[in-house]
Protein backbone atom coordinates (compact mmCIF):
# COMPACT_ATOMS: atom_id res chain seq x y z
CA UNK A 1 0.00 0.00 0.00
CA UNK A 2 1.36 3.60 -1.20
CA UNK A 3 0.36 5.89 1.80
CA UNK A 4 1.33 9.97 1.85
CA UNK A 5 1.21 11.32 4.98
CA UNK A 6 0.64 15.72 4.54
CA UNK A 7 1.60 17.80 7.13
CA UNK A 8 2.11 21.54 7.08
CA UNK A 9 6.19 21.15 8.35
CA UNK A 10 8.42 18.32 8.75
CA UNK A 11 12.27 17.76 9.64
CA UNK A 12 14.28 15.89 12.59
CA UNK A 13 14.75 19.20 13.99
CA UNK A 14 11.37 20.28 14.46
CA UNK A 15 10.00 19.46 17.53
CA UNK A 16 6.36 20.90 17.46
CA UNK A 17 3.34 17.84 19.08
CA UNK A 18 1.52 17.32 15.64
CA UNK A 19 5.41 17.38 13.46
CA UNK A 20 6.63 14.59 16.04
CA UNK A 21 4.07 12.50 15.74
CA UNK A 22 3.57 12.42 11.67
CA UNK A 23 7.29 11.88 11.89
CA UNK A 24 7.48 9.14 14.04
CA UNK A 25 4.41 7.62 12.51
CA UNK A 26 5.15 7.84 9.08
CA UNK A 27 8.56 6.14 9.86
CA UNK A 28 6.90 3.40 11.72
CA UNK A 29 4.60 2.86 8.97
CA UNK A 30 7.42 2.36 6.85
CA UNK A 31 8.33 -0.85 7.63
CA UNK A 32 5.27 -2.15 6.29
CA UNK A 33 3.93 0.05 3.40
CA UNK A 34 5.54 2.25 1.09
CA UNK A 35 5.29 5.85 2.69
CA UNK A 36 6.03 9.64 1.33
CA UNK A 37 5.48 12.70 3.14
CA UNK A 38 4.12 15.54 1.00
CA UNK A 39 5.20 19.03 3.24
CA UNK A 40 6.40 22.71 2.46
CA UNK A 41 9.58 24.07 2.59
CA UNK A 42 8.69 26.39 5.88
CA UNK A 43 10.34 25.72 9.01
CA UNK A 44 9.30 29.12 11.47
CA UNK A 45 6.02 27.77 12.82
CA UNK A 46 4.93 31.52 13.43
CA UNK A 47 6.17 33.43 10.18
CA UNK A 48 6.42 29.77 8.02
CA UNK A 49 9.65 31.22 7.05
CA UNK A 50 11.64 28.91 4.37
CA UNK A 51 14.09 26.82 6.59
CA UNK A 52 14.21 23.55 3.96
CA UNK A 53 14.69 23.18 -0.01
CA UNK A 54 12.11 22.33 -2.33
CA UNK A 55 12.02 19.19 -3.78
CA UNK A 56 12.70 15.52 -2.45
CA UNK A 57 14.78 14.08 0.13
CA UNK A 58 14.48 10.99 2.51
CA UNK A 59 14.61 11.57 6.15
CA UNK A 60 15.33 8.81 8.67
CA UNK A 61 13.83 6.04 5.84
CA UNK A 62 11.17 7.70 4.56
CA UNK A 63 11.07 10.03 1.37
CA UNK A 64 9.80 13.51 1.51
CA UNK A 65 8.56 16.12 -1.03
CA UNK A 66 8.72 20.02 -0.22
CA UNK A 67 6.82 22.43 -2.02
CA UNK A 68 7.28 26.03 -1.98
CA UNK A 69 4.99 28.13 0.32
CA UNK A 70 3.48 31.49 -1.89
CA UNK A 71 3.80 33.74 1.18
CA UNK A 72 5.39 34.19 4.65
CA UNK A 73 2.34 34.19 7.14
CA UNK A 74 1.54 38.15 7.43
CA UNK A 75 1.11 38.24 10.89
CA UNK A 76 -1.38 41.62 10.60
CA UNK A 77 -3.71 39.85 8.75
CA UNK A 78 -4.01 36.95 10.29
CA UNK A 79 -5.17 38.54 13.34
CA UNK A 80 -7.54 41.02 11.47
CA UNK A 81 -9.33 38.11 10.19
CA UNK A 82 -8.57 36.17 13.64
CA UNK A 83 -10.84 38.51 15.23
CA UNK A 84 -13.25 39.06 12.61
CA UNK A 85 -13.99 35.28 12.28
CA UNK A 86 -13.97 34.49 16.01
CA UNK A 87 -15.82 37.22 17.52
CA UNK A 88 -17.76 38.71 14.59
CA UNK A 89 -20.97 36.88 14.12
CA UNK A 90 -21.24 38.30 10.45
CA UNK A 91 -18.51 36.54 9.22
CA UNK A 92 -19.22 34.30 6.36
CA UNK A 93 -17.91 30.99 5.58
CA UNK A 94 -15.37 32.27 2.84
CA UNK A 95 -13.82 34.82 5.50
CA UNK A 96 -13.48 31.29 7.37
CA UNK A 97 -11.82 29.54 4.21
CA UNK A 98 -9.84 33.05 4.25
CA UNK A 99 -8.70 32.43 7.55
CA UNK A 100 -7.22 28.87 6.70
CA UNK A 101 -5.37 30.94 4.11
CA UNK A 102 -4.14 33.59 6.15
CA UNK A 103 -2.86 30.65 8.68
CA UNK A 104 -1.22 29.08 6.05
CA UNK A 105 1.10 27.88 5.20
CA UNK A 106 -0.47 28.71 1.68
CA UNK A 107 1.28 26.22 -0.62
CA UNK A 108 -0.79 25.46 -3.91
CA UNK A 109 1.88 23.88 -5.51
CA UNK A 110 1.38 20.98 -2.87
CA UNK A 111 -2.41 21.04 -3.68
CA UNK A 112 -1.72 20.73 -7.80
CA UNK A 113 0.34 17.76 -6.74
CA UNK A 114 -2.74 15.95 -4.75
CA UNK A 115 -4.68 16.77 -7.62
CA UNK A 116 -2.45 15.06 -10.19
CA UNK A 117 -1.32 12.34 -8.38
CA UNK A 118 -4.11 11.24 -6.79
CA UNK A 119 -4.30 8.02 -8.57
CA UNK A 120 -0.83 7.28 -7.38
CA UNK A 121 -1.39 6.90 -3.90
CA UNK A 122 -3.80 4.76 -1.87
CA UNK A 123 -4.44 6.39 1.02
CA UNK A 124 -3.94 10.08 2.11
CA UNK A 125 -2.64 10.87 6.23
CA UNK A 126 -3.71 14.48 6.97
CA UNK A 127 -2.22 16.20 9.95
CA UNK A 128 -3.73 18.96 11.84
CA UNK A 129 -6.76 20.20 10.36
CA UNK A 130 -6.42 23.91 10.65
CA UNK A 131 -3.69 24.10 8.37
CA UNK A 132 -4.12 25.12 4.65
CA UNK A 133 -2.34 21.53 3.30
CA UNK A 134 -4.67 19.80 5.28
CA UNK A 135 -7.95 21.73 5.20
CA UNK A 136 -7.28 22.27 1.15
CA UNK A 137 -5.40 19.05 0.20
CA UNK A 138 -8.06 16.23 2.24
CA UNK A 139 -10.84 18.46 0.21
CA UNK A 140 -9.39 17.08 -3.34
CA UNK A 141 -9.12 13.57 -2.26
CA UNK A 142 -11.84 13.11 0.64
CA UNK A 143 -12.96 9.65 -0.51
CA UNK A 144 -8.92 8.13 0.38
CA UNK A 145 -8.09 10.50 3.19
CA UNK A 146 -7.41 9.61 6.70
CA UNK A 147 -7.63 12.96 9.03
CA UNK A 148 -5.62 12.99 11.99
CA UNK A 149 -7.45 16.49 13.45
CA UNK A 150 -5.00 16.97 16.70
CA UNK A 151 -8.12 19.14 17.66
CA UNK A 152 -7.73 21.41 20.74
CA UNK A 153 -10.71 23.14 22.55
CA UNK A 154 -10.06 26.85 20.85
CA UNK A 155 -11.97 29.21 19.14
CA UNK A 156 -10.60 27.58 15.80
CA UNK A 157 -12.37 24.29 15.66
CA UNK A 158 -15.71 26.06 16.26
CA UNK A 159 -15.55 27.67 12.87
CA UNK A 160 -17.88 26.45 10.83
CA UNK A 161 -16.05 25.11 7.68
CA UNK A 162 -14.77 22.82 9.76
CA UNK A 163 -18.27 21.53 11.21
CA UNK A 164 -18.76 19.96 7.54
CA UNK A 165 -14.98 19.10 6.88
CA UNK A 166 -14.67 16.70 10.19
CA UNK A 167 -17.36 14.41 8.34
CA UNK A 168 -15.22 14.85 4.72
CA UNK A 169 -12.77 12.24 5.60
CA UNK A 170 -13.26 8.38 5.14
CA UNK A 171 -11.18 8.00 8.47
CA UNK A 172 -10.14 9.79 11.45
CA UNK A 173 -7.54 8.89 13.99
CA UNK A 174 -7.47 10.50 17.14
CA UNK A 175 -5.32 11.20 19.55
CA UNK A 176 -7.58 10.84 23.14
CA UNK A 177 -10.82 10.36 23.84
CA UNK A 178 -11.18 13.59 24.64
CA UNK A 179 -10.32 14.84 21.41
CA UNK A 180 -12.90 12.44 19.74
CA UNK A 181 -15.57 13.91 21.88
CA UNK A 182 -14.43 17.53 21.16
CA UNK A 183 -14.42 16.85 17.14
CA UNK A 184 -17.82 14.91 17.68
CA UNK A 185 -19.53 17.67 19.21
CA UNK A 186 -18.38 20.18 16.71
CA UNK A 187 -19.05 18.40 13.30
CA UNK A 188 -22.66 17.92 11.81
CA UNK A 189 -24.13 14.73 11.74
CA UNK A 190 -22.04 11.66 12.46
CA UNK A 191 -18.45 11.14 12.17
CA UNK A 192 -16.81 8.58 9.66
CA UNK A 193 -15.07 5.68 11.34
CA UNK A 194 -12.52 6.66 13.59
CA UNK A 195 -9.96 4.80 15.94
CA UNK A 196 -7.62 6.31 19.29
CA UNK A 197 -4.28 5.78 18.66
CA UNK A 198 -2.37 7.94 21.05
CA UNK A 199 1.79 7.80 20.66
CA UNK A 200 3.94 5.02 21.50
CA UNK A 201 7.17 6.68 23.48
CA UNK A 202 10.72 5.07 22.48
CA UNK A 203 13.17 5.87 25.16
CA UNK A 204 16.97 6.52 23.77
CA UNK A 205 18.81 3.89 25.15
CA UNK A 206 22.00 4.91 27.65
CA UNK A 207 20.71 7.32 29.99
CA UNK A 208 22.75 8.63 32.80
CA UNK A 209 20.55 10.69 34.97
CA UNK A 210 23.88 11.39 37.38
CA UNK A 211 25.90 12.69 35.08
CA UNK A 212 23.23 15.03 33.41
CA UNK A 213 22.50 16.84 37.01
CA UNK A 214 26.39 17.21 37.15
CA UNK A 215 26.61 18.62 33.55
CA UNK A 216 23.50 20.86 34.56
CA UNK A 217 25.01 22.07 38.34
CA UNK A 218 21.64 20.73 39.84
CA UNK A 219 22.09 19.55 43.53
CA UNK A 220 18.11 19.89 44.86
CA UNK A 221 15.24 17.50 43.95
CA UNK A 222 13.36 19.67 41.65
CA UNK A 223 10.02 19.42 39.21
CA UNK A 224 10.67 19.95 35.28
CA UNK A 225 8.14 21.55 32.21
CA UNK A 226 9.47 20.41 29.16
CA UNK A 227 8.47 22.15 25.87
CA UNK A 228 7.69 25.74 24.54
CA UNK A 229 7.85 28.15 27.36
CA UNK A 230 5.10 30.02 26.64
CA UNK A 231 2.05 32.01 27.45
CA UNK A 232 -0.44 29.73 25.83
CA UNK A 233 1.37 26.53 27.51
CA UNK A 234 0.41 28.24 30.96
CA UNK A 235 3.95 28.86 31.94
CA UNK A 236 3.23 32.03 33.09
CA UNK A 237 0.26 30.80 35.49
CA UNK A 238 3.18 28.12 36.58
CA UNK A 239 5.50 30.81 37.88
CA UNK A 240 3.33 32.68 39.66
CA UNK A 241 2.34 29.57 41.52
CA UNK A 242 5.56 28.01 41.56
CA UNK A 243 7.19 31.26 43.03
CA UNK A 244 4.03 31.97 45.47
CA UNK A 245 4.89 28.40 46.14
CA UNK A 246 8.49 28.28 47.08
CA UNK A 247 8.11 31.63 49.09
CA UNK A 248 6.05 29.40 51.61
CA UNK A 249 9.66 27.17 52.16
CA UNK A 250 7.73 23.87 52.64
CA UNK A 251 9.83 22.09 50.42
CA UNK A 252 12.88 21.87 49.19
CA UNK A 253 12.62 21.76 45.47
CA UNK A 254 13.49 23.71 42.27
CA UNK A 255 11.61 23.84 38.79
CA UNK A 256 13.76 23.27 35.79
CA UNK A 257 12.50 24.02 32.64
CA UNK A 258 13.81 22.61 29.20
CA UNK A 259 12.68 23.82 25.70
CA UNK A 260 12.38 26.80 23.33
CA UNK A 261 11.76 29.91 25.26
CA UNK A 262 8.85 32.39 24.32
CA UNK A 263 8.07 33.94 27.49
CA UNK A 264 10.41 35.80 29.63
CA UNK A 265 11.51 33.38 32.49
CA UNK A 266 11.75 34.78 36.24
CA UNK A 267 15.24 35.67 37.37
CA UNK A 268 15.05 33.71 40.58
CA UNK A 269 17.56 31.31 42.31
CA UNK A 270 14.42 28.08 42.52
CA UNK A 271 13.82 28.59 38.58
CA UNK A 272 16.54 27.09 36.33
CA UNK A 273 16.18 27.44 32.68
CA UNK A 274 18.40 24.41 30.38
CA UNK A 275 17.62 25.84 26.84
CA UNK A 276 16.79 23.26 24.38
CA UNK A 277 17.74 19.58 25.14
CA UNK A 278 18.65 16.67 22.83
CA UNK A 279 16.19 14.08 23.13
CA UNK A 280 18.43 11.61 24.97
CA UNK A 281 18.47 14.94 27.76
CA UNK A 282 15.35 15.29 27.88
CA UNK A 283 14.79 11.84 29.09
CA UNK A 284 17.84 11.91 31.61
CA UNK A 285 15.83 15.12 32.37
CA UNK A 286 13.19 13.32 33.10
CA UNK A 287 14.48 10.22 34.70
CA UNK A 288 16.13 12.45 37.35
CA UNK A 289 13.83 14.68 38.07
CA UNK A 290 11.02 14.23 41.00
CA UNK A 291 7.52 14.96 38.61
CA UNK A 292 6.88 16.58 35.72
CA UNK A 293 4.69 19.40 36.14
CA UNK A 294 2.13 20.17 32.48
CA UNK A 295 0.17 23.65 32.88
CA UNK A 296 -1.15 23.79 29.53
CA UNK A 297 -4.70 24.49 29.18
CA UNK A 298 -5.15 23.36 25.55
CA UNK A 299 -3.65 19.71 24.74
CA UNK A 300 -5.00 17.51 21.80
CA UNK A 301 -2.05 15.25 23.70
CA UNK A 302 0.57 16.24 25.66
CA UNK A 303 3.75 13.63 24.16
CA UNK A 304 6.04 14.32 27.25
CA UNK A 305 3.21 13.72 29.97
CA UNK A 306 3.61 9.94 27.91
CA UNK A 307 7.29 9.89 28.01
CA UNK A 308 7.39 10.83 31.98
CA UNK A 309 5.23 8.25 32.46
CA UNK A 310 7.20 6.16 30.23
CA UNK A 311 10.36 6.77 32.64
CA UNK A 312 8.33 5.90 35.48
CA UNK A 313 7.44 9.55 37.02
CA UNK A 314 4.34 10.34 38.46
CA UNK A 315 2.75 13.64 36.42
CA UNK A 316 1.08 17.02 38.11
CA UNK A 317 -1.08 18.87 35.20
CA UNK A 318 -3.93 21.15 34.96
CA UNK A 319 -6.88 20.05 35.17
CA UNK A 320 -8.68 22.34 33.27
CA UNK A 321 -7.35 20.91 29.99
CA UNK A 322 -9.85 17.65 29.62
CA UNK A 323 -7.34 16.27 27.83
CA UNK A 324 -4.37 16.11 30.55
CA UNK A 325 -7.27 15.61 33.52
CA UNK A 326 -8.70 12.32 31.38
CA UNK A 327 -5.25 11.29 30.74
CA UNK A 328 -4.37 11.38 34.52
CA UNK A 329 -7.09 9.78 35.46
CA UNK A 330 -7.28 7.04 33.05
CA UNK A 331 -3.63 6.31 33.69
CA UNK A 332 -3.89 6.57 37.26
CA UNK A 333 -0.32 8.55 36.80
CA UNK A 334 -0.40 11.97 37.87
CA UNK A 335 -2.50 14.68 39.49
CA UNK A 336 -3.94 17.48 38.08
CA UNK A 337 -5.06 20.89 39.66
CA UNK A 338 -7.19 24.02 38.80
CA UNK A 339 -6.68 26.54 41.02
CA UNK A 340 -4.15 27.47 43.08
CA UNK A 341 -4.86 25.78 46.56
CA UNK A 342 -4.88 22.35 44.43
CA UNK A 343 -1.36 23.02 43.15
CA UNK A 344 -0.15 23.28 46.71
CA UNK A 345 -2.22 20.76 47.91
CA UNK A 346 -1.32 18.53 44.99
CA UNK A 347 2.43 19.00 44.89
CA UNK A 348 2.87 19.35 48.95
CA UNK A 349 1.07 15.60 48.80
CA UNK A 350 3.31 14.24 45.83
CA UNK A 351 6.59 15.54 47.67
CA UNK A 352 5.31 14.30 51.08
CA UNK A 353 4.86 10.67 49.81
CA UNK A 354 7.47 9.32 47.77
CA UNK A 355 6.64 5.59 47.41
CA UNK A 356 3.00 7.16 46.11
CA UNK A 357 4.38 9.09 43.89
CA UNK A 358 6.68 6.51 42.38
CA UNK A 359 3.49 4.22 42.43
CA UNK A 360 1.93 6.70 40.11
CA UNK A 361 4.86 6.87 38.15
CA UNK A 362 4.92 2.66 37.84
CA UNK A 363 0.71 3.17 36.83
CA UNK A 364 1.80 5.67 34.26
CA UNK A 365 4.35 3.35 32.55
CA UNK A 366 2.03 0.63 32.71
CA UNK A 367 -0.98 1.84 31.34
CA UNK A 368 1.72 3.18 28.59
CA UNK A 369 2.87 -0.40 28.04
CA UNK A 370 -0.50 -1.77 27.97
CA UNK A 371 -1.74 0.20 25.72
CA UNK A 372 0.41 2.37 23.60
CA UNK A 373 2.72 0.23 21.22
CA UNK A 374 4.07 0.84 18.02
CA UNK A 375 2.47 -2.90 16.85
CA UNK A 376 -0.86 -1.83 18.21
CA UNK A 377 -0.96 1.78 16.51
CA UNK A 378 0.14 0.39 13.39
CA UNK A 379 -2.57 -2.35 13.61
CA UNK A 380 -5.13 0.42 14.16
CA UNK A 381 -4.19 2.39 11.27
CA UNK A 382 -4.28 -0.75 9.40
CA UNK A 383 -7.47 -1.62 10.42
CA UNK A 384 -9.13 1.48 10.28
CA UNK A 385 -8.21 1.83 6.39
CA UNK A 386 -8.91 -1.66 5.51
CA UNK A 387 -12.60 -0.50 6.78
CA UNK A 388 -12.88 3.02 5.28
CA UNK A 389 -10.58 3.10 2.24
CA UNK A 390 -11.38 0.93 -1.07
CA UNK A 391 -8.74 0.34 -3.37
CA UNK A 392 -8.31 -0.25 -7.20
CA UNK B 1 -10.82 2.92 55.85
CA UNK B 2 -9.19 5.94 57.78
CA UNK B 3 -6.11 7.75 56.38
CA UNK B 4 -3.24 6.02 57.40
CA UNK B 5 -4.87 2.57 55.53
CA UNK B 6 -5.47 4.96 52.84
CA UNK B 7 -2.33 6.16 52.23
CA UNK B 8 -0.73 2.55 52.48
CA UNK B 9 -3.47 1.11 49.90
CA UNK B 10 -1.95 3.46 47.31
CA UNK B 11 1.54 2.88 47.81
CA UNK B 12 0.95 0.43 45.71
CA UNK B 13 -2.64 0.64 43.95
CA UNK B 14 -2.36 4.44 43.57
CA UNK B 15 -6.12 5.50 42.31
CA UNK B 16 -6.72 9.38 41.44
CA UNK B 17 -9.92 9.55 41.52
CA UNK B 18 -9.48 8.53 45.39
CA UNK B 19 -6.79 10.65 46.01
CA UNK B 20 -8.11 14.27 44.40
CA UNK B 21 -11.12 13.43 46.34
CA UNK B 22 -9.01 13.10 49.58
CA UNK B 23 -6.89 16.45 48.70
CA UNK B 24 -10.21 18.16 47.78
CA UNK B 25 -11.21 16.96 51.68
CA UNK B 26 -8.08 18.19 52.57
CA UNK B 27 -8.44 21.45 51.25
CA UNK B 28 -11.73 22.04 52.50
CA UNK B 29 -10.81 21.39 55.83
CA UNK B 30 -8.36 24.00 55.95
CA UNK B 31 -10.87 26.60 54.26
CA UNK B 32 -13.54 25.97 57.10
CA UNK B 33 -10.79 25.17 59.80
CA UNK B 34 -9.71 28.96 58.27
CA UNK B 35 -5.70 27.90 58.01
CA UNK B 36 -5.86 29.81 54.71
CA UNK B 37 -3.64 33.14 54.99
CA UNK B 38 -4.64 36.18 53.61
CA UNK B 39 -2.16 36.29 51.22
CA UNK B 40 -3.06 32.62 49.64
CA UNK B 41 -7.18 34.56 49.45
CA UNK B 42 -5.22 36.98 47.67
CA UNK B 43 -3.53 34.39 45.52
CA UNK B 44 -6.77 32.16 44.90
CA UNK B 45 -8.88 35.81 43.88
CA UNK B 46 -5.83 36.46 41.57
CA UNK B 47 -6.11 32.97 40.23
CA UNK B 48 -9.77 33.25 39.91
CA UNK B 49 -9.77 36.38 38.07
CA UNK B 50 -7.11 34.82 35.45
CA UNK B 51 -9.49 32.18 35.27
CA UNK B 52 -12.73 34.53 34.92
CA UNK B 53 -10.91 36.45 32.52
CA UNK B 54 -9.08 33.84 30.42
CA UNK B 55 -9.69 34.19 26.96
CA UNK B 56 -13.13 32.57 26.08
CA UNK B 57 -15.51 33.03 23.13
CA UNK B 58 -17.39 35.80 22.73
CA UNK B 59 -20.54 34.63 23.01
CA UNK B 60 -19.52 32.40 25.89
CA UNK B 61 -21.79 34.76 28.49
CA UNK B 62 -25.21 34.48 29.92
CA UNK B 63 -25.20 38.46 30.55
CA UNK B 64 -24.17 38.85 26.46
CA UNK B 65 -26.97 37.12 25.61
CA UNK B 66 -29.21 38.64 27.56
CA UNK B 67 -27.34 41.77 25.71
CA UNK B 68 -28.15 40.19 22.21
CA UNK B 69 -31.49 40.30 22.33
CA UNK B 70 -32.11 43.96 22.73
CA UNK B 71 -29.50 44.00 19.60
CA UNK B 72 -25.91 43.99 18.23
CA UNK B 73 -23.91 45.39 20.57
CA UNK B 74 -20.87 43.85 20.01
CA UNK B 75 -17.45 45.76 18.93
CA UNK B 76 -17.78 45.54 14.88
CA UNK B 77 -14.77 47.30 13.35
CA UNK B 78 -15.17 45.80 9.72
CA UNK B 79 -16.97 48.30 7.36
CA UNK B 80 -19.87 45.71 6.20
CA UNK B 81 -20.37 48.39 2.74
CA UNK B 82 -23.22 47.46 0.35
CA UNK B 83 -25.81 48.85 -1.70
CA UNK B 84 -29.16 48.38 -3.01
CA UNK B 85 -29.04 51.00 -5.20
CA UNK B 86 -27.53 49.51 -8.45
CA UNK B 87 -24.61 50.46 -10.48
CA UNK B 88 -24.50 53.70 -9.17
CA UNK B 89 -24.27 52.66 -5.29
CA UNK B 90 -21.64 49.89 -6.66
CA UNK B 91 -19.60 52.93 -7.61
CA UNK B 92 -20.23 54.79 -4.44
CA UNK B 93 -18.96 51.90 -2.45
CA UNK B 94 -16.13 51.20 -4.68
CA UNK B 95 -14.76 54.81 -4.25
CA UNK B 96 -15.58 54.14 -0.18
CA UNK B 97 -13.49 50.87 0.42
CA UNK B 98 -10.84 51.74 -2.56
CA UNK B 99 -10.31 55.61 -2.34
CA UNK B 100 -11.75 56.85 1.10
CA UNK B 101 -11.14 54.04 3.34
CA UNK B 102 -7.41 53.73 2.35
CA UNK B 103 -6.09 57.03 3.60
CA UNK B 104 -8.54 56.88 6.71
CA UNK B 105 -6.69 53.44 7.76
CA UNK B 106 -4.77 54.71 10.21
CA UNK B 107 -7.14 56.71 12.38
CA UNK B 108 -9.23 53.24 12.18
CA UNK B 109 -6.31 51.30 13.33
CA UNK B 110 -5.74 53.97 16.46
CA UNK B 111 -9.39 53.43 16.99
CA UNK B 112 -9.17 49.77 16.89
CA UNK B 113 -6.72 49.26 19.73
CA UNK B 114 -8.91 51.83 22.19
CA UNK B 115 -12.02 49.92 21.14
CA UNK B 116 -10.83 46.39 21.52
CA UNK B 117 -9.58 47.57 25.11
CA UNK B 118 -12.58 49.31 25.61
CA UNK B 119 -14.13 45.75 24.50
CA UNK B 120 -11.90 43.58 26.80
CA UNK B 121 -12.63 45.84 29.34
CA UNK B 122 -16.56 45.54 29.53
CA UNK B 123 -16.23 41.40 29.01
CA UNK B 124 -14.29 41.60 32.02
CA UNK B 125 -16.30 43.41 34.03
CA UNK B 126 -19.85 41.44 32.47
CA UNK B 127 -17.86 38.41 33.60
CA UNK B 128 -17.07 39.23 37.27
CA UNK B 129 -20.13 40.23 37.80
CA UNK B 130 -21.47 36.97 36.48
CA UNK B 131 -19.54 34.84 38.59
CA UNK B 132 -20.03 36.85 41.69
CA UNK B 133 -23.75 36.58 41.06
CA UNK B 134 -23.64 32.89 40.70
CA UNK B 135 -21.50 32.34 43.77
CA UNK B 136 -23.71 34.88 45.66
CA UNK B 137 -26.51 32.23 44.36
CA UNK B 138 -24.68 29.34 45.64
CA UNK B 139 -23.91 30.84 48.97
CA UNK B 140 -27.45 32.13 49.41
CA UNK B 141 -28.40 28.44 48.55
CA UNK B 142 -26.46 26.79 51.48
CA UNK B 143 -27.22 29.52 53.77
CA UNK B 144 -30.69 28.30 53.27
CA UNK B 145 -30.24 24.93 53.47
CA UNK B 146 -27.91 25.41 56.79
CA UNK B 147 -30.84 27.63 58.32
CA UNK B 148 -33.49 24.90 57.64
CA UNK B 149 -31.46 22.03 59.21
CA UNK B 150 -30.68 24.57 62.12
CA UNK B 151 -34.61 24.96 62.38
CA UNK B 152 -35.60 21.67 62.10
CA UNK B 153 -33.10 20.37 64.66
CA UNK B 154 -34.13 22.96 67.11
CA UNK B 155 -37.72 22.47 66.45
CA UNK B 156 -39.61 20.42 69.56
CA UNK B 157 -40.20 16.52 68.60
CA UNK B 158 -44.23 15.97 68.13
CA UNK B 159 -45.94 14.33 71.19
CA UNK B 160 -46.48 10.42 70.24
CA UNK B 161 -50.44 10.04 69.54
CA UNK B 162 -51.42 7.19 72.37
CA UNK B 163 -52.70 4.20 70.75
CA UNK B 164 -55.63 3.69 71.74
Amino acid sequence: MKIAFVIHRYAKSIVGGSEFHCRRMAEEMASRHEVEVLTTTAEDYVTWKDGFAPGLETINGVKVRRFRIKARRNLVRFKEISDFCFYEKAHTADDEREWVRANGPETPELLQFIRDHKADYDVFVFYSFRYYPSYFGLLEVAEKSILVPTAEEDAAVHLSIFADYFNRPAGALFLTPEEQDLVGRVAHGVLPPSDIIGFAVDIPPGLDAAAFRIRHDLSHPYLIYVGRIDRNKGCDGLFRYFLEYDRRKTHDVDLVLAGTRALDIPNHTRVKYLGFLSDKEKFEALQSSELLVMPSPYESLSIVVLEAWAMGKATLVNGLCKVLRGQSRRSNGGLFFSNFSEFCGGLDFLLENPEIREALGRSGRDWLATNFSWTRLLDKIDDLVGRTIKRS
Amino acid sequence: MNETALLEKWKTAPRVDDIMRYLQKRIDNRRRTGILFDDEIRTELGIWLTEVLADRPADDSTLQHYLDTLGEWRLQLHPHLATHRGLPGKVFVWIKKRILYPPLRWIVEQVEVNAWRQDRLNLALLRVLEETVIENGRLKARVARLEKAEADRSAPAPEETPVP
